[in-house]
């Protein structure tokens, strides 16, 4: 009873959710996922679907860490299908997730962030090529 | 050939009705010009409020900052406790006007200074911040005022747009 209370408040998550987030974390190892960076974000736009990380920007007097803010899953129809937020304390309803959610979503944003040096350094390479 | 008067109504019945027909069309056509004139001028109107409302948000958040870097604790409480309903208000009511990363942006935002709310000294307690607690007070309140100039112009050049269109 007191489960689905927590789950009716959105105190824990449903594990498929985390299953979602892994399968795109071994599609993205796949290089299956076009992801977009901008400046304050990573997108990305799949059939039926829309992910989206939004980055949040360094603080200037502290170490230099990309860091994400949040992460929302919608379906073509703009429903969410996740949204994990990663600052405590919010008073924008979300839910409140599970570490192993969590956990999930870091990984993916720490793949992503890698990627992004690669790029970079594909760049360089390219350059340098000239 | 000559036409007997039965006839002769018959015809121009038929030729009435007719004219009466195309008319009707004509006026129908119009009525859809002007529905579609009037929706559009709706539209228009939609947007150009919209993107009063975010910038006025964002130069109520920008004030706060300025607040803060001149450490006026009174306006800046004031103010701070303002922006949470001020957020919620346009956020919610020009929801379907907003792309699904700006929606997302806005409430990472939300988060952000909902942190900084949180954050502010009690009374009395002012003198003791120190100065990188008031750079991360600017710092969690600056993406809202990003997000908020941005989905004003946006709106405010989608409408001018629209405008453009019509001529």
């Amino acid at each position: 009873m007191s489960t689905l209370r927590n789950a009716m408040l959105g105190l824990i998550d449903d594990p498929r959710k985390t299953e979602l987030v892994r399968s795109l974390i071994e599609k993205t190892r796949q290089g299956k996922i076009p992801w977009i960076k901008q400046a304050n974000a990573i997108t990305a736009a799949l059939p039926g679907f829309q992910i989206n990380f939004v980055v949040g920007i360094p603080f200037p007097l502290g170490p230099f860490t990309m860091t994400w803010e949040l992460l929302t899953i919608r379906d073509k129809s703009g429903s969410e299908l996740v949204r994990v937020s990663n600052t405590a304390g919010t008073f924008v309803v979300t839910s409140v997730a599970s570490s192993a959610l969590l956990q999930a979503v870091n990984e993916l944003f720490a793949l992503l962030t890698a990627a992004a040096g690669d790029d970079l350094d594909r760049a360089i390479n390219t350059i340098k090529s000239l | 050939m000559t036409l007997t008067f039965d006839q002769f109504l018959g015809v121009a019945g038929l030729v009435a009705g007719i004219v009466g027909v195309a008319y009707g069309v004509k006026l129908d056509q119009k009525l859809k010009t002007a529905q579609e004139a009037e929706k559009q001028i709706e539209q228009k109107f939609m947007h150009y409020m919209a993107a009063q409302e975010f910038t006025a948000l964002a130069e109520e958040v920008g004030e706060i900052m300025d607040n803060i870097r001149r450490r006026d604790w009174g306006l800046v409480t004031g103010s701070a406790n303002k922006i949470g309903p001020s957020l919620g208000q346009v956020r919610g009511g020009r929801n379907r006007l907003l792309a699904s990363l700006e929606k997302d942006r806005l409430d990472a935002a939300a988060i952000n200074v909902q942190a900084f709310i949180d954050s502010l000294p009690l009374a009395g307690g002012e003198a003791d911040l120190a100065e990188d607690q008031l750079q991360r007070m600017l710092w969690q309140c600056r993406p809202l005022v990003d997000i908020a100039s941005e989905i004003a112009g946006r709106l405010r050049v989608e409408s001018m747009e629209q405008s453009e269109g019509e001529k």
